[in-house]
Parts: structure tokens; C-alpha cells; sequence
């Protein structure tokens, strides 16, 4: 590993990526869970009401679509504006462009998305705060290592994948999973509940999300080889994408 | 394939996009100098600089670029510098912070000391420490310049580079070439106005329709362009006196009238049967409306010899 350009990189990205408009836009979205767990405990709701928003306003929604606007400019605002010429015009290999790349959009989006989910558990819980607060800002950094590595290679193979990222998020993620139980097993953000879920086992138990126990395997074992695999290989298809696509 | 001298080596290479032919089988060899890519636009210049730098990958046929396949082996980018027709620019970055990136993405020095060299090269050391967006085209042009010298290149690729250039500029911009050339490096810079390329290129390439119809000096590009046969509408006020007088000229192949009252020419040189359509004109008391290429290799003829 080549320090010198993954920090140029690193660094390259983080530019890129970290502007006001688009601080704004996380900015906007982290507050709704932290704002909902927040009229939960002022309203003494139940258990189970902080379990719904720890699943549809941080896992479902808020975490896919927060991790989309961070990681999918990284190589899509690149192809964009041309720049990307820049980086493959040089010595470098390939999975060297693709790591810090991925790395950095996965850490920009995980900092204020995991300080949001452990606000929210800390605040939503009435019984076991503590716990859920790192349950959940577990899942959440998990699932966003998973979509961050789906986001940034969408982001390489096509110039609309905000728009296609969003559908996915609201169509297959929200709408398919929750009628099609079966599909629980290609979703990333049940992948996420179950991580979350065993550390604090109410959040999958009240709410009735997450996996429920596959061909004899456990379901956290499941989630993270399937969050693995998703990783890998979104990340050698994007390698593989930037050695052979044309650039512009 | 067979001068390891030549910068480049072009072998049956074709490049399409769905159905539209970009370069067809075009084989030519780029020895080192400076080389000028020559067409009009739409010719397939740009689509054939994208190959020879890697960015494209050819439909058929083989390339070699300084004897490695640049799609395959990326250390060859090392010795070479490309730039693009377009602005790609980190445009949140500073003149400055721009080349000294190239630098490192190259792996070369990017100690002070060589940064501002590259950059006082093309005269941008007053502006290099403000950001990019603030750059007008001409700037960004010549600091994209300075990163691409910055690493010390063997071969520099231009893609029209002097495209929204001032007429100061290109001077400028010439003059760094022809220094650069004299430290023994190659360049290849592409360009649809045969004036800024001959000017600095001792080799001239002329594509057209994505096939190479010429080579050589810009004497013989010029030689080429004005011998070929050409085709080329009039519109005038008197067009039957018009096309009397023609008829008789040496420069004319054939004509014929269109139902538009408008004449077409067949001619073999461009040159001299636009001189003489001038000369016709103003002796006949004719008003001549309009004179226009009919194909896109007259166009660039026009653009070349009319200016």
C-alpha cells in the first residue's frame, strides 16, 4: 500500500464530498430520528414505538439514504465533471483509486449517522438506554460499510444514481421487504437490525424486523457474511469497472 | 509495429459507438517531435487521442503507446502527460494545490522549487494560489498545462488546447510547446485549424470521416487539401452569368444548377475557385449571398485556407 496516495486520496475525497449544500441535506436527515426518538421520551411512549423508529426512521430510510448522498458523487461526480481522467491517467492502480475512495465516503457517512443512532437509542429507550444506544450505532455503522461500497460502485456505472439509489431504498428496501418476507435476506437494513439486535434483542423482538433464523444458520452469521460478501464484491466490481471503462 | 523509435504505433485500429464508426482502421506510426492531429471537428481526433492515452479502450486493431498498452500496464503514464479537451479541474483547489496533485498522482517530485517552475512556465504565478473557480478558460487551460509538464513528460497530449485560447495566449502557449519539444520530449497536439498546428508540429496527421487522408509536413497536408476534389454550393444573384464565366475556370471539375437556383461546384482546388468566385463576382457586378462547403471535408478546408 502506496500511503502517500491513499492519504492524497483520502483527502482528494473528502473535498469533494464535504460540501455545505450537502451537509445540509445530512444534516436535515440525522435530525429526524434524533427528533422523533426525542417526542418519544417526552411522550412516554412504548418500547415498541422507539423499536419503529430505530427500524423505519434510522435502518430503513435515514441510514440508506444518508450513506446514497455521501457515497454515490464519489466516482459519479468524477465521470461528471471529467475529472476522473485525472486520477486514471497516472501510475496508480486501480484498487489503490477505489480504497481511500471508499474508505473516506464510508467514514463521512458513518461519523454523523452513528452519532445520531446512538442519540436516538440513548434517548428513545426508557428501559436499557445504554444498550440500545450502542445497538443501534453498531447496525448503523455496519450497514453503512455495506451501502457505502453499493452507493460509491452504483456511482461508477451510472450518471443517475441518486434517482436509482433513491428507488431502490423506497421500493425494494421499504415496500418489497416489508410484504415479501423472504426478501428480508437481500435486504441490507435487515442486515443491520439483526447486527444491532444482538447486542439489545428488543429491537428486533418488539418490532418484529430483522432476520429470523436461516437454513440452520444463525441470523447474525447470515448478516454478516451477506454484508461481507456485498462489500467485497462491490468494491473488486468497481475496481474492475475503473480498469475497464472509457473515460471521458 | 516494428520502430521501437515511434512514440506511438497505431495497427488497424477501428473505434465504434453503437453504430456510428468513430475511426476506421486507421494504422499510423507517431515517431517522436511534435505531432500535429489535424481535422475537422467530428473527424474522430479526440476519440483517437482517448485511445492512444488509455482513456478509451479501441473497438478492434492495436495500439502502443512508448511500446506498452496503456489499458493494460498504467506505469507508461509515468512518462506521459494528457490533456483533455475538456476542463478537468478540481475547481475547489487552488492553481497550485492542482499541479502539486498531478505531481504526486505521478509519483514525481513536487518539491516547491518544481511546482513554481511548471507554473511560471505558462505564466500563472500571480493566480496559482487562488481557487480554480475563479479562473477564466484561458487560465485553467494554462495551469492545466503546468500540471501536465510538472511531472517532466517524455510525450505531452494535447486535445485542443488552444480552444477558447487569445491570440496572446496561443503565441504563449506556442512558444512553451517549442520549448518543451527543444528538451527533447514529444507532443501530440490535436487541432481543427491547420494554422496552430503548423506553426509548432513538424509532422501533420490529417484525419477525416475517422480515417487518415493525409501525412507528412503541413506542405504536404496543404498540398493534399487543396489537390483533393471538392464539392461546394454558390448563391448569387446572377447565377446562369455566374456559372458561364466558371466554366472555363481550370479549377473546375464540373457544375450543375439545384432547383434552388443555387450552383454546385466540383472542384479540384478550393483555392483558387474561391479567389476566382470573388474575382468573378466583383467584376460582374454579382452579389454573391453565400459560398459553402457540401461536405465536412471541404468545411475544414475552408476553415483552413479561407483564414
Amino acid at each position: 500500500m502506496n500511503w502517500s496516495i491513499f492519504i492524497t486520496l483520502a483527502k482528494l475525497t473528502f473535498r469533494q464530498i464535504v460540501t455545505v449544500r450537502r451537509g445540509v441535506i445530512v444534516a436535515l436527515l440525522i435530525a429526524i430520528p434524533v427528533v422523533g426518538s426525542i417526542l418519544i421520551a417526552y411522550f412516554n411512549a412504548t418500547e415498541n414505538t422507539a423499536a419503529v423508529i430505530f427500524d423505519f426512521g434510522i435502518f430503513s430510510t435515514v441510514l440508506p439514504i444518508v450513506t446514497l448522498v455521501i457515497a454515490s458523487p464519489a466516482f459519479a461526480d468524477e465521470i461528471e465533471d471529467r475529472t476522473l481522467a485525472v486520477l486514471t491517467l497516472t501510475p496508480i492502480s486501480r484498487w489503490l483509486i477505489v480504497t481511500p475512495k471508499l474508505i473516506t465516503v464510508a467514514v463521512i457517512a458513518a461519523v454523523p449517522l452513528t452519532i445520531a443512532a446512538f442519540a436516538s437509542g440513548a434517548i428513545a429507550s426508557d428501559t436499557s438506554p445504554a444498550s440500545s444506544a450502542v445497538a443501534v450505532a453498531v447496525g448503523t455503522a455496519f450497514g453503512c460499510m455495506c451501502y457505502a461500497a453499493l452507493f460509491t460502485f452504483l456511482g461508477s456505472i451510472t450518471g443517475r444514481s441518486i434517482i436509482i439509489g433513491l428507488l431502490y431504498v423506497l421500493a425494494w428496501e421499504n415496500l418489497f421487504v416489508t410484504f415479501i418476507p423472504t426478501l428480508t435476506y437481500t435486504s441490507v437494513s435487515q442486515w443491520a437490525i439483526t447486527v444491532a439486535s444482538q447486542i439489545e434483542p428488543y429491537i428486533l423482538s418488539l418490532d418484529e424486523s430483522g432476520l429470523p433464523n436461516a437454513s440452520g444458520l444463525p441470523a447474525i452469521v447470515y448478516a454478516l457474511v451477506a454484508g461481507t460478501v456485498l462489500v467485497v464484491g462491490c468494491y473488486v466490481a468497481n475496481v474492475r469497472r475503473l480498469r475497464t471503462m472509457d473515460v471521458n | 509495429m516494428n520502430n521501437s523509435n515511434n512514440v506511438v504505433e497505431i495497427n488497424a485500429v477501428s473505434k465504434w459507438f453503437g453504430t456510428v464508426v468513430a475511426i476506421s482502421d486507421l494504422s499510423v506510426s507517431i515517431p517522436p517531435g511534435i505531432t500535429g492531429l489535424l481535422g475537422p471537428n467530428g473527424a474522430g481526433k479526440t476519440t483517437l487521442l482517448r485511445m492512444i492515452s488509455g482513456l478509451a479502450k479501441p473497438s478492434e486493431g492495436e495500439l502502443r503507446l512508448l511500446g506498452e498498452d496503456p489499458r493494460s500496464n498504467y506505469n507508461v503514464y509515468q512518462r506521459i502527460s494528457v490533456m483533455s479537451e475538456h476542463d478537468a479541474v478540481y475547481e475547489f483547489m487552488s492553481g497550485t494545490e492542482f499541479v502539486i496533485l498531478n505531481a504526486k498522482l505521478k509519483g514525481t517530485n513536487h518539491s516547491h522549487n518544481k511546482v513554481a517552475n511548471a507554473i511560471d512556465q505558462v505564466g500563472m504565478g500571480v493566480a496559482a494560489e487562488r481557487r480554480i473557480s475563479t479562473y477564466s478558460r484561458g487560465m485553467r487551460q494554462r495551469i492545466r498545462l503546468a500540471a501536465a509538464l510538472v511531472s517532466d513528460p517524455d510525450l505531452l497530449i494535447l486535445d485542443e488546447p488552444l480552444n477558447g485560447a487569445d491570440p496572446t495566449q496561443r503565441i504563449n502557449f506556442q512558444d512553451v510547446l517549442l520549448r518543451t519539444s527543444d528538451t527533447g520530449r514529444s507532443i501530440i497536439i490535436s487541432s481543427h485549424i491547420l494554422e496552430e498546428v503548423e506553426l509548432v508540429a513538424s509532422n501533420v496527421l490529417l484525419v477525416i470521416a475517422g480515417k487518415l487522408a493525409a501525412a507528412g509536413d503541413h506542405h504536404a497536408i496543404r498540398h493534399a487539401l487543396s489537390d483533393r476534389p471538392y464539392t461546394v454550393s454558390i448563391v448569387c444573384s446572377e447565377p446562369r452569368h455566374m456559372a458561364a464565366v466558371l466554366a472555363s475556370n481550370e479549377a473546375v471539375v464540373s457544375l450543375r444548377f439545384e432547383s434552388d437556383g443555387s450552383i454546385v461546384v466540383l472542384t479540384s482546388n478550393v483555392a483558387s475557385l474561391q479567389e476566382s468566385v470573388a474575382g468573378i463576382a466583383k467584376s460582374n457586378g454579382i452579389t454573391l449571398e453565400r459560398v459553402e462547403p457540401l461536405d465536412d471535408s471541404l468545411e475544414s478546408v475552408f476553415e483552413y485556407l479561407v483564414q
